[in-house]
């Protein structure tokens, strides 16, 4: 394997991994020098990140060298990178990872243009970024690659509190316990290694099977972070900026769905020792349920979006427990329509947010009559995730609904339910939207901000409308996962 | 450091165990942030002691963790003593209610007998193995606990590094080789960091944050309710929510150090409702009630200017001074002319009808505009002063401001203040009127919500400040709002008492 080594450092070789991890920490270094210019740090981060994800979603590896012609070297694509004890290496599992996390974080600096999520947002995001992507090239580390990866989510986790936080003099409780699964199943990941690296020397020891695969099924669990560890995710969409609240639940949750495909496919016994369908049945019908309940009482918007990406996440998680390959489609396609429903979502909440002054209640009032456009964005991206009819999540929740249903029509019974009452809360939600304006100094909403809440309508009306668009992408990164 | 370690071979015995997984419980009993970070070295001390007597370990290893743990507490420490002395407003229960967890935890312990036994290399002794076990799912149970009570960054850091311990320990034992000891040393510190700057920011959002009335909280944390940010003082008021105040001359003269000029005060229309020992403050529903009752601004002015017209009317010399705002301070109304407004018997509602004025009871100084005093005519010195500022306006100023008002007065315009002399029976239409303008005059009208949320009698250019809004919006009437308002009628029963 053509590793980078230290010593040849003067080589004219360049591994895909130094470039894209080293691209990203400098440019994160130089966007902290200049962060008080956040128009220009967030244009040029958008602009590289795009470009990333566009060029990693078409890259051949089996392509020749590229040629740098300014720097004089050449870019090996199947180069790894060897250090402390990790390798990383571009592997075709890892490119739609790669791309979709760039693309998320471009999207996320594109709309930063606009609206300030703080000062520290652009180069932090991309030390995360550069986390997530360290994640996603992990071949191998000081134990097994999936093993080792709920440790580095600790660290990911701790450097996300400083964006989720953003300075601002608000609860803490989001950020605090975004922290808390990822550090309780560490252990378990670690202890489960050692089994592990036990079971290969007598691969048949059902004893070790078990405690193996007890071990991470219960880390698998608490790492989905369900019902009653969800408080997280409710409290960091109540008082974190809405874009990174997005950015950093879906990077989290993608590099979630890559380990769990990880761990399953490196032992496959798992589902064979351990009802671990059953588990993540119980657990994605607590979540999703709970989120159903709280969403129909929640009354502040950016806790109403987060109990609604709660039921939408525990639907996902009741797919997750059904095997096979198949499902293993409808997780990604219900986890894509998610995407671009919280993005809607956030493009309108971060407008209101920043219109209504974190959410009061009496600039909420009405702000519908003034801000038509991003109230709208903010209702259909929410209703998305309860997969209301005519939104983006319509189509995936029906597919979801119907393939649990395939196993216990009970289920899906109860999930509809939930859903209702998500629906229920949005409702209420546009009543005080659209409701009596009681702020009459409010500004019409920005012609640039009304533009951008109707390409995320525009998307998700698309995508209700024909979810076939999504088919071709979801299939290359299934093939490329299953490589 | 090795010797240290040596030195202190007695966390590694039995008793040593005891001491400090009695340590890790008393962290959860004392709850304090200095018991907390101490404890946290000393179980990480202990535990790198009972670690070493497995001869597993290489001591610099463990030298190394207790490093980065004591930095951590120090990390922790410097944010605690950076942020103004913040308690936790999430309540962890007081000691009592510890300590029954505490023993209940044990008493499941103990009685519960799983089996439960921890992954050891088998070079490890069996008393060894049992030792550890016992020793760190007690640590481990204290780190969950400790969670559970917890929503502060310091004891959840506390929590999540105390969780570590055991961690950190079992990966050296277990990988010796991998360095994922090295990794967790770096997660350790990154989650002081994170919990460490969460801290100063909670520090900081103490003050936004409302308090929730229960049973810990009542009652005294009732009255900081009443600074909850629902309620805005007028000082932060921008100047379309500030209702007007009138007041009296000595009032302000009071409150600002202003000489105004030594004028009689001709009256007052101070209200009670404003007299508070506290900076006054408007409830934000009642500010939306005034910005609601502009839309009958309009027709206040177009009345207004009727009532315009007709004073012109009656008097053509002060028609020139006419301002329109002075129509409803025209010296000389029944309750200008009432200088003991103040008085309790304000408080009678039937004051409130414009017809209980008696212009023919009033000083002839004050009921003929003609005579009355120039600077009273002109609005711009007039004693009754419109105020948009948000200086705080007590009880006791005011209070202190009208004794010398009520004392200078003359005895008529006291004596005008008896309920009889105000009676609807005495009241009449000034006979001096021409017949169509003095049915108009007596004619009760509605109350006309002004620009300021305040009706207005406009037939008498009398400025009812304490009449009700004429809607109100359910948001009043819940809540804050609710408490706010039943605190304003204590406020404007206070004065009768006095």
């Amino acid at each position: 394997m053509n590793c980078f080594d230290p010593a040849t450092l003067n080589s004219p070789n360049i591994s895909l991994p130094l470039l894209i991890l080293g691209g990203l920490f400098l440019l994160a270094l130089i966007t902290y020098i200049f962060r008080s210019w956040e128009w220009l740090t967030t244009s040029v981060a958008a602009v590289i990140t795009g470009w990333l994800a566009l060029w990693l979603w078409n890259l051949d590896l089996s392509a020749a060298p590229i040629q740098l012609s300014l720097l004089n070297r050449v870019i090996v694509p199947t180069g790894c990178l060897e250090r402390l004890g990790f390798m990383l290496q571009v592997h075709p599992a890892a490119i739609p990872v790669l791309a979709t996390s760039m693309a998320l974080a471009c999207i996320a600096f594109v709309l930063t243009i606009r609206i300030s999520q703080g000062h520290s947002f652009v180069p932090f995001t991309l030390i995360l970024l550069a986390g997530y992507a360290l994640l996603a090239m992990l071949v191998s580390g000081p134990v097994a690659a999936p093993l080792i990866t709920p440790l580095l989510l600790v660290g990911l986790s701790s450097i996300g509190i400083y964006i989720l936080q953003a300075g601002r003099a608000t609860r803490s409780d989001g950020p605090l316990r975004s922290l808390i699964p990822a550090v309780l199943t560490f252990p378990l990941f670690l202890i489960a290694s050692w089994y592990a690296d036990r079971l290969a020397l007598s691969p048949r020891d059902p004893e070790l099977m078990n405690i193996v695969s007890l071990l991470l099924t219960v880390g698998i669990i608490v790492l989905l972070a369900p019902v009653p560890l969800h408080s997280a995710m409710a409290d960091v969409a109540e008082t974190a900026p809405p874009i990174v609240t997005m950015l950093l639940t879906l990077l989290y949750q993608l590099a979630l769905l890559h380990l769990i495909y990880r761990v399953l496919t490196a032992y496959p016994f798992i589902p064979r020792t351990i009802p671990l369908e059953f588990g993540l049945t119980i657990a994605g019908v607590l979540t999703a349920a709970w989120g159903g309940i709280a969403a129909a009482g929640a009354e502040h918007p950016g806790r109403l979006w987060g109990y609604a990406a709660l039921h939408d996440w525990g639907l996902l998680i009741m797919l997750l427990g059904i095997p096979g390959n198949t499902n293993w489609q409808i997780v990604l396609f219900l986890f894509a329509l998610r995407a671009i429903s919280m993005l809607t979502a956030a493009i309108g909440l971060s407008a209101i947010e920043h219109a209504s002054r974190t959410f009061d209640s009496e600039w909420l009032q009405g702000i519908g009559k003034r801000m038509p456009w991003n109230s709208a964005a903010f209702l259909i991206g929410g209703l998305g995730l309860a997969g209301f009819p005519l939104s983006a999540g319509f189509t995936g929740h029906w597919v979801g609904l119907m393939t649990v249903a395939s196993n216990d029509w009970r289920i899906a019974a109860v999930v509809m339910v939930a859903s209702a009452g998500v629906v229920i809360g949005f409702i209420r939600m546009a009543r005080t939207l659209y409701g009596p304006l009681i702020q009459t100094r409010l500004l019409n909403e920005n012609p640039v901000g009304a533009l951008l809440a109707f390409v995320g309508i525009l998307i998700s009306a698309s995508l209700a409308l024909s979810p076939q668009l999504l088919t071709g992408p979801i299939e290359s990164a299934l093939l490329a996962l299953s490589r | 450091m090795t010797s240290l370690f040596s030195s202190f071979n007695f966390f590694a015995s039995g008793t040593g165990i005891i001491l400090t997984c009695a340590v890790a419980a008393a962290m959860i009993l004392l709850w304090d942030w200095r018991a907390s970070l101490i404890g946290l070295i000393v179980v990480q001390f202990g535990a790198a002691a009972v670690a070493l007597q497995t001869g597993q370990i290489e001591a610099q290893l463990m030298i190394v963790q207790v490093c980065i743990i004591a930095l951590c507490t120090l990390i922790l420490a410097i944010s605690i003593a950076q942020a103004p002395r913040s308690p936790t407003i999430s309540q962890s229960g007081n000691w009592i209610m510890r300590l029954l967890m505490l023993i209940l935890v044990y008493t499941a312990l103990r009685l519960f007998d799983f089996n439960f036994s921890l992954p050891f290399p088998n070079a490890i002794e069996a008393s060894d193995a049992l030792r550890m076990t016992v020793f760190f799912i007690w640590i481990s149970i204290c780190a969950l606990l400790t969670l559970g009570l917890s929503n502060s960054p310091l004891f959840t850091g506390v929590a999540l590094l105390l969780w570590c311990v055991p961690a950190h320990v079992f990966a050296t034992l277990l990988l010796p080789e991998s360095g994922v000891s090295v990794l967790i040393g770096i997660v350790e510190l990154l989650i002081a960091l994170g919990c460490s700057y969460l801290i100063l920011t909670e520090s900081l959002s103490i003050k936004q944050r409302p308090i929730v009335s229960t049973d810990i909280t009542f009652p005294v944390e009732g009255r900081r309710m009443l600074t909850d940010s629902s309620m805005v003082p007028i000082g932060e008021m921008t100047t379309m929510d500030i209702p007007t105040v009138p007041l009296t001359a000595e009032a302000r003269q009071a409150m600002t150090g202003v000489t105004l000029p030594q004028t009689a005060p001709r009256g007052t229309i101070l209200s009670d409702t404003n007299l508070t020992d506290e900076p006054l403050r408007i409830n934000r529903a009642q500010a939306a009630q005034s910005r609601a009752a502009q839309s009958g601004a309009k027709q206040s002015q177009k009345n207004q200017s009727q009532i315009n017209q007709m004073q012109a009317n009656l008097s053509p010399s002060d028609s020139s001074q006419s301002h329109p705002r002075r129509e409803t301070l025209t010296p000389g109304t029944p309750t200008q002319a009432n200088p003991t407004q103040a008085n309790p018997t304000q408080a009678n509602p039937t004051q409130a009808n414009p017809t209980q004025a008696d212009p023919t009871q009033a000083d002839p100084t004050q009921a003929d505009p003609t005579q009355a005093d120039p600077r009273q005519a002109d609005p711009t010195q007039n004693n009754q002063k419109w105020v948009r500022s948000g200086s705080p306006l007590t009880r006791t100023n005011l209070k202190a401001a009208q004794k010398p008002l009520t004392d200078s007065l003359p005895s008529r315009q006291v004596n005008q203040s008896s309920p009889d002399q105000s009676s609807p029976d005495q009241s009449s239409p000034d006979q001096s009127l021409p017949n169509h303008l003095a049915e108009e005059l007596q004619e009760p009208t509605q109350p006309t919500p002004n620009l300021f949320g305040t009706s207005t009698h406009l037939d008498k250019g009398y400025i009812n400040s304490k009449a009700e809004p004429q809607q109100k919006s359910k948001k009043e009437k819940t809540g804050l709002s609710r408490l706010f308002n039943r605190r304003q009628k204590d406020e404007t029963d206070l004065p009768k008492d006095r």
